[in-house]
């Protein structure tokens, strides 16, 4: 059973005019491709992984409207508890290296800062990772496609054998 | 392929040769030994050297006529290098963050962006192994083809062999 779905998105952003907009990009640019949910905490994101998100975009500070919230990098943490295997990319508003290596340190795979570029990074990187996907579904499918196309081949040579001797005897 | 097959060859291409030393102390440190870099202060310089030693991994910088006015400037190595070869990942390093640059180089084929800011070295450390991720996938797929490729001549060899054997004796097995 495959831990996550390629094709399902989380945006996690208490900025719910900045998570709209990201979505409204997403859809604009990739159309129907994704499958997109919107979260407004972490929390509700943490209790709809049943959707097996291959990527998220988690917002570092996510205390902003509800100071009970769990911060960014916990929920990263937690998540990536639960799915290992699903990308996070993390937005903040600061460039700091503290930052950056926080999210690093702990499993993002990269880091946006919400500047005027962070609409064209977010689509560049959600590209990338689709394009790592589609490796690691080619390198999984071409396995199995060779592990069944050498026991054909074994079976083959096994009756080839066989009806030799049958023929020679 | 010039470079050894397990390791991972990057060049990073600045004319601000400081940033350079930094940048390429910075990933010495922090990437594994399976990583060999080489530093370009041209991108003429480094566009020749990609055609000899196909590097996996290019950093840019998006500025490179600081010493030289007649230089040419980061996006057109890229597309150059980009014609070259177009599955070199290449990631550009600015200063500006503006708009107008991560679209320009997104466009034309940058795997990222880079904003050389104090969280610069950190994301290109990470940068570079994400890239590294995908180029053992490639390596692996390879590997698979290969693998099948021999399996598939030695059972042939292997029949041919036992028919000749049994033609040449006239065994009854």
């Amino acid at each position: 059973m495959p831990q996550i779905n390629s094709n399902v998105i989380f945006l996690i952003d208490d900025d719910v005019i900045y998570a709209k907009t990201i979505h409204h990009n997403l859809v604009q640019h990739f159309g129907s491709k994704f499958k997109i949910y919107v979260y407004n905490t972490g929390e509700e994101a943490l209790k709809n992984m049943k959707h097996k998100p291959g990527i998220v975009i988690l917002d570092y500070y996510l205390d902003g409207v509800n100071k009970e919230a769990k911060a960014g990098l916990d929920i990263l943490k937690e998540i990536k508890k639960i799915a290992p295997l699903t990308h996070i990319v993390m937005l903040s508003m600061e460039d700091s290296l503290k930052i950056a290596n926080d999210c690093v340190d702990n499993g993002a795979f990269d880091y946006i800062v919400k500047s005027e570029t962070a609409f064209v990074k977010i689509l560049n990187i959600i590209k990338n990772i689709f394009k790592n996907f589609l490796l690691k579904r080619k390198v999984r499918s071409e396995r199995i496609g060779l592990f069944v196309a050498f026991l054909i081949i074994s079976l083959f040579v096994a009756v080839i054998l066989y009806f030799y001797k049958a023929n020679a005897l | 392929m010039a470079a050894p097959s397990d390791k991972i060859l990057v060049f990073l291409v600045d004319d601000d040769e400081m940033y350079l030393r930094t940048l390429e102390h910075n990933l010495h440190e922090n990437l594994t030994k399976k990583f060999i870099i080489k530093t370009y202060t041209s991108g003429e310089d480094a566009i020749k050297m990609v055609k000899r030693l196909n590097p996996h991994i290019v950093v840019l910088d998006y500025y490179l006529d600081g010493e030289n006015k007649d230089s040419k400037n980061g996006v057109d190595i890229l597309i150059d290098i980009k014609k070259i070869d177009k599955n070199i990942n290449i990631v550009m390093l600015s200063n500006e963050d503006s708009l107008d640059v991560a679209n320009q180089c997104v466009n034309n084929g940058a795997y990222d962006y880079i904003i050389k800011s104090e969280s610069a070295f950190v994301k290109t450390v990470n940068i570079i192994n994400n890239i590294f991720k995908n180029v053992i996938l490639k390596r692996k797929i390879r590997a698979q083809r290969i693998g099948f490729l021999i399996f598939l001549l030695l059972t042939l060899s292997f029949v041919a062999l036992i028919i000749f054997f049994i033609h040449s004796t006239g065994i009854k097995w």
